[in-house]
């Protein structure tokens, strides 16, 4: 709770921050300016968790590739940035295994990620090729990392109607060029590669069996899930 | 569905196969027609392109503190005013003023399908955009607005069915704006290609574009007649 009211308050600085530097951006630089940015993600997660002991070779931890999208809204000085990033992310996991009433239920599914970091960004003076430059920000982390089964376990109190959520607290560091232009209606290009370290605070199972209408059936406190995310981003600034 | 969609297709094809006099110039249009396409189609005699009679466009202006928060206070009333008829179990049961009390001031990450997080917040934080720009807000007030007019829907309306949302309270401007922006230009290009059918895809993608607002295309006229009294509502196509 302490968390999301900290997250509300950056996001309420965040808007006033912006209503104090409207003036400034009818100038339309890329620095000392407002901006929103939007790409695509490419994420390679590894995770582990008692609850999703995944594949036959019981590996100490399961790995998945995804795709999704990425936002920021940001604030631009000449070296600094200030920014709250989002990632959307979805992706597919095979074989993996339930453990119910002692018995391993085997099934195929799929997972989201809803991930938002406050960042703070710093442009270095490296410029490749006179036209890159190398930047890195960091910042905490929050996500909801929601596991779904495609297929109904027979027999088993679990369903493709039913997910496990995991609240997860973490930290990213993000590495990345961004092209430098003089103004930003000629929308620079980015590409980074971020690294989250993740682990849970809370569990839910919900039921989605009505989709306009999911139903949590049970919330515990819960640091049972752990996760290292890597992802690769790349967009532009739209403005 | 895929039968309409199906009939929309042929159809679309149906007329790029159809003669056009809007690919003739005016010196290739028939002596007798000449009168009746005189002031109706015009054409670029270079290219053979059909001109559009009204090039549609944003012109952004500044807009008073007062002014803007009157059009936060429009949009937050139609807020009460639609969300109890979308949502009717705000008087039936699960929803009411119990409810809005125990998640007022509540933000948590909520557990809904993408369907609502990454396609109905995303779409109706677009359609605010695309207002605030048809009512002369630049790009960035455009987005400003939004996000106001978002949480305090997020916040103070919707609690009334569920606590406030992270993600909404992220995605709803934020994806809003990245996708009213692409709707915008997709819009505009449509309007102003100067094709029957562009023009009427671009108002449906944009109907902002349809209000009174938007450059005064569409008037509401009163008529203050002791026989007649009412309004009339002038909207200016011109295909």
């Amino acid at each position: 709770m302490k968390t999301l009211k900290t997250i509300t308050s950056f996001l309420l600085t965040m808007l006033i921050a912006l209503s104090s530097v409207r003036a400034e951006s009818n100038k339309h630089s890329v620095e000392d300016n407002f901006n929103i940015k939007a790409g695509i993600s490419i994420n390679k997660i590894y995770f582990k968790t008692s609850f999703i002991p995944i594949n036959e070779k019981r590996e100490d931890q399961t790995e998945s590739s995804g795709i999704g999208f990425n936002t920021s809204v940001g604030y631009k000085w000449n070296n600094w940035e200030l920014m709250v990033g989002s990632d959307v992310l979805f992706g597919t996991l095979k074989d993996m295994t339930f453990e119910v009433n002692s018995n391993d239920i085997t099934g195929n599914g799929h997972y989201r990620i809803f991930a938002l970091s406050p960042l703070v960004r710093y442009y270095t003076p490296y410029i490749i090729y006179n036209r890159w430059n190398l930047f890195v920000d960091a910042g905490p982390t929050w996500s909801l990392h929601t596991f779904t089964l495609n297929n109904d376990l027979s027999g088993a109190n679990f369903s493709s109607k039913k997910r496990i959520s995991f609240e997860n607290r973490g930290g990213s560091i993000n590495i990345g060029f961004e092209e430098v232009v003089p103004f930003k209606e000629t929308h620079p290009t980015f590409f980074e590669i971020g690294y989250s370290y993740m682990r849970s605070h809370k569990i839910f199972i919900v039921d989605a069996s009505d989709f306009k209408d999911v139903i949590t059936l049970q919330k515990d406190n819960s640091t049972d899930f752990r996760g290292h995310y890597f992802i690769f981003r790349f967009g532009i600034t739209l403005f | 569905m895929t039968k309409f969609v199906l009939i929309l297709f042929m159809f679309a094809v149906f007329l790029e196969f159809i003669p056009r006099y809007s690919y003739a110039t005016p010196a290739e249009i028939k002596d007798e027609l000449k009168e009746t396409f005189s002031d109706k189609v015009q054409a670029d005699p270079k290219t053979g392109k059909r001109l559009p009679l009204y090039q549609y466009g944003y012109q952004d202006r500044e807009h008073s503190l007062a002014e803007s928060a009157k059009n936060i206070g429009i949009v937050y009333g139609m807020t009460w005013f639609f969300y109890p008829i979308v949502q009717p179990k705000v008087f039936h049961g699960v929803g009411g003023v119990k409810n809005y009390g125990r998640n007022f001031g509540k933000l948590v990450f909520d557990q809904d399908e993408p369907f609502w997080n990454d396609f109905v917040h995303p779409l109706t934080g677009s359609q605010l955009y695309l207002l605030y720009r048809a009512d002369g807000y630049d790009i960035l007030g455009a987005f400003e607005m939004t996000f106001i007019s978002s949480a305090l829907f997020e916040m103070t309306v919707e609690i009334f069915t569920e606590p406030g949302s992270v993600q909404d309270l992220y995605q709803t401007p934020v994806l809003g704006t990245v996708l009213g922006f692409g709707i915008e230009n997709a819009s505009m290009y449509l309007l102003n290609s100067g094709n029957t059918l562009g023009k009427i895809v671009g108002h449906i993608l944009n109907p902002a574009t349809l209000l009174p607002i938007y450059e005064g295309r569409t008037l509401i006229i009163p008529k203050l007649e002791d026989a007649d009294k009412g309004a009339m509502i002038r909207w200016d196509f011109r295909f």
